[in-house]
């Protein structure tokens, strides 16, 4: 029944893992075989300078993923296999540069280039992170594939139900209405403090707070206000989910001007070292 | 490759044809009009082993042989077939490749009978069903039986006398072939098609499983006389069977008391497995979702894992970069259970309907089973009102009358455009910001192009080395399936 119960997502299924412990593993065992004296050790010479040269080159292959990207019709690999050696090799390439660098930050440029990798190799592993956590949580819904126009849609559609339902009531339940629960309803903010918490908490907290509000509800109309409740509970689960949903697109903002940012710092480097 | 094509309407004397005999010779040729008559050269492959080709063949006049190639050292049997006589019935009927060569000896003009007019045909003319059934029984029928993991061990000499007393049956969709809690009157044998098992629970239908080719049943309710039928079957798409009477099974029962036995734990894993599905929400819908969405009976399926789906629609751009630019994936579609949605995205159905009435044939199913618009289709839009999934949509596609080709050398160097199937008048400014020399641009650009209607639809990236969407999904959530294999676990048990 492996098919139809569950996903067959398992990164352990592919050989990537394996090898990277593998590569690590050899790298860090070079390095303390030499029993290179940290102090000493120099960036741009021995293996200080191979470690440097393997660094660009993998700086090269990570950035070329953007160019895979956009090559759509030339067979050059699976983006499949492009993404999942894109995540492992940038997380080989941390302990690659470390070993460069002698675990020192350097001068002012070096130093910059360093915090910039820094950014790079984090904002990349909240991807990563991200890539996992936000499909499994959009796949939790129903019958339907959420899209962000799908979303929009229904987000739309809750709203003239809810005020549907406020029609026609008293001047408690509508003042309870406007002032506390519609102009959620409306909202069309991104709520970012989302993508942090379980969908289920979110849930709760508007369970919570449609039960403070029902005390105050004229008794004959509380099952009115539950009404809503419930429709508000549905608009939170799916901002729930536009904000997961967005948090897949704006990540990439960071992710890519920052390695741009990182590969002008890097050109500087490159320059520095040749002309000293 | 046949030699000459010529229109059936040219030919006369079908009455001469064995199958056609017994016919009204108008109707025939009214019913034959759209048939293909091809000429072979003696030497000349008509059929390929492994390869599928959706036409039943009859022998005008001729003579072929059925076998292994000319030079490949005489291994095996060779038929010889001549006028008047049939061939690739079987496989054209089941969707399913061929199992051997078929090769002209003579200067051979073939008649090639399409899928769909086959069944229209043995539907319309008794005499023609018939004999085909007849041909079916000497051909093919005695090895299905041999086949059945419950004859594994019966005798050849009592699998003969089944050949000569079973009957054959057909069923259109939907139909039912027996309800619950009716008398058990055969056991069957499915010869083409899928069926649906299904109970009723609280006045209304649980599915149970689905059947295909090869499979049997009611099989369960001929174990102990006077029992009903446990379950409702029907026909999920065209079904053809084979009926073994009551008493033809009986005496198979107490001649190889083995089979009971055999039966009797099989209807104890049907049970527990029923009691499964009751519990289990997801498995009940998937199985639900799969037979009413059409799912199984497609001979390939693009899937998308929503676990995995990042929604970055790069499967969708890079159909659009190996189709001029026009993507023909949406990624969007009802989802079969809690992770799995199938988008709109061609399934390449065993019983195609959108092949049914082209007007001039130009959807078609290649020799490795994908169903592709030729080159001359002319957007008439019936194939796309015969899909029932709404994967074929009917599109005003730019022909490009400039054919320089250093322009088209230009064109796939450096157009990034074309590389990432972007439209080439967004690339020439007619989108929104564009300057106006480029929209004049543009313009003339326009004019030397002919707008050709045309009917669109996924075609598994003919002639590419891959599939766009697949091979450019980041994460793995797209995948091309075979479905039976994929979902073979909501075949019945036993
Ligand atoms: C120096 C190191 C790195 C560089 C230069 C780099 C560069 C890039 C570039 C250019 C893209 C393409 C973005 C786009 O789609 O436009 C990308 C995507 C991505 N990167 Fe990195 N990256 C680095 C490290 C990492 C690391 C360490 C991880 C994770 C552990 C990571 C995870 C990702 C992911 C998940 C994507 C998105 C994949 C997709 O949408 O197909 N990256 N990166």
């Amino acid at each position: 029944m492996d098919n139809l119960e569950k996903s067959d997502y398992n990164l352990l299924k592919s050989v990537w893992p394996i090898l990277f412990i593998v590569i690590v593993c050899a790298l860090l065992a070079v390095r303390y075989s030499m029993k290179i004296d940290e102090s000493s050790s120099s960036p741009g010479a021995g293996m200080g300078l191979v470690y440097g040269i393997l660094s660009l080159a993998l700086i090269v292959i990570l950035s070329g993923y953007r160019i895979r990207k956009s090559l759509l019709r030339t067979p050059i690999g699976s983006l499949h296999a492009w993404a999942q050696s894109h995540v492992y090799m940038g997380v080989i390439l941390i302990v690659l540069v470390f070993l460069h660098s002698g675990f020192r930050t350097g001068g002012m440029l070096s130093g910059l280039l360093l915090a910039l990798f820094l950014l790079v190799i984090a904002s990349g592993i909240i991807g990563a992170i991200l890539y996992k956590v936000v499909p499994l949580s959009l796949s939790k819904y129903g019958r339907h594939v959420m899209t962000m126009e799908v979303i929009g849609a229904r987000i739309e559609k809750l709203l003239a139900e809810a005020d549907k339902q406020a029609e026609n009531r008293s001047a408690i339940f509508q003042e309870t209405y406007s002032k506390h629960i519609r102009p959620s309803l409306a909202s069309q903010q991104v709520n970012w403090g989302y993508i942090f918490i379980e969908e289920d908490e979110v849930i709760k907290t508007c369970k919570a707070k449609m039960e403070s509000l029902q005390q105050d509800t004229p008794a004959d109309e509380v099952y009115g206000m539950s009404l809503v409740g419930a429709i508000y509970a549905e608009k939170e689960r799916l901002a729930y989910k536009w904000a997961m949903l967005n948090s897949l697109r704006v990540w990439l903002y960071f992710h890519v001007p920052l390695t741009m940012a990182m590969l002008v710092a890097l050109s500087f480097h490159l320059l520095g070292s040749f002309y000293y | 490759m046949p030699g000459v094509n010529l229109k059936l309407k040219t030919l006369s004397g079908l009455s001469s044809i064995y199958l056609f005999a017994d016919e009204n010779q108008a109707d025939l040729a009214a019913a034959l009009g759209d048939c293909e008559v091809s000429e072979y050269q003696p030497e000349e492959m008509i059929c390929r082993e492994g390869e599928y080709d959706e036409n039943c063949h009859v022998i005008l006049s001729g003579m072929v042989r059925v076998g292994l190639p000319r030079g490949s050292g005489g291994r095996g049997s060779r038929i010889i077939l001549s006028d008047g006589e049939v061939f690739g019935e079987i496989a054209a009927m089941s969707g399913a490749p061929r199992t051997a060569d078929i090769i002209a000896m003579k200067p051979s003009i073939i008649l090639n009978i399409s899928r769909s007019s086959m069944f229209s045909l043995l539907d319309k003319f008794g005499s023609i069903k018939k004999k085909m059934d007849a041909l079916y029984r000497e051909r093919a029928l005695r090895s299905q039986l041999m086949k059945i993991p419950m004859f594994s061990g019966v005798s050849e000499s009592f699998v003969d006398g089944l050949v000569d007393r079973v009957q054959m049956g057909s069923y259109a969709k939907g139909d039912v072939i027996f309800n619950e809690g009716d008398d058990a009157d055969a056991f069957y044998l499915i010869r083409y098609g899928f069926v649906k098992v299904s109970q009723n629970e609280d006045g209304k239908e649980k599915a149970l499983a689905y059947l295909k080719e090869g499979h049997c049943f009611g099989e369960m309710a001929l174990l102990n006389e006077g029992e009903k039928r446990m379950a409702t079957i029907s026909a999920i798409n065209r079904v053809e069977v084979i009926k073994i009477a009551v008493e033809d099974f009986s005496n198979l029962l107490s001649s190889y008391p083995g089979i009971r036995r055999n039966l009797e734990s099989a209807a104890g894993q049907r049970e527990d497995r029923n009691v499964q599905i009751s519990q289990d929400a997801n498995l009940a819908n998937t199985l639900r979702t799969t037979i009413e969405d059409g799912v199984i009976s497609t001979k390939s399926l693009l899937i998308m894992d929503t676990t995995k789906c990042v929604q970055c629609d790069t499967c969708v751009e890079a159909c659009a970069a190996l189709h001029n630019g026009k993507s023909r994936l949406v990624r969007i579609g009802a989802k079969i259970n809690s992770f799995i949605f199938i988008p709109t995205s061609c399934r390449n159905c065993e019983d195609p309907t959108c092949m049914a009435q082209c007007p001039t044939g130009a959807i078609t199913r290649d020799s490795n089973g994908e169903i592709y618009h030729k080159d001359f289709c002319i957007g008439c839009g019936g194939c796309a009102g015969n899909c029932p999934f709404g994967n074929i949509t009917i599109s005003e596609l730019d022909e490009d009358t400039d054919k320089g080709i250093i322009k088209r050398i230009y064109a796939l160097m450096f157009d990034r455009g074309s590389e990432k199937g972007e439209s080439q008048y967004k690339d020439l400014g007619r989108g929104p910001g564009g300057s106006m020399a480029k929209g004049r641009e543009a313009d003339a650009v326009m004019r030397k192009r002919k707008k050709k209607r045309k009917a669109v639809k996924c075609d598994m990236c003919r002639g590419f080395s891959y599939m766009g969407c697949v091979y450019n999904c980041p994460t793995g959530a797209a995948r091309r399936v075979d479905p039976t294999e994929f979902f073979s676990d909501l075949t019945s048990v036993g």
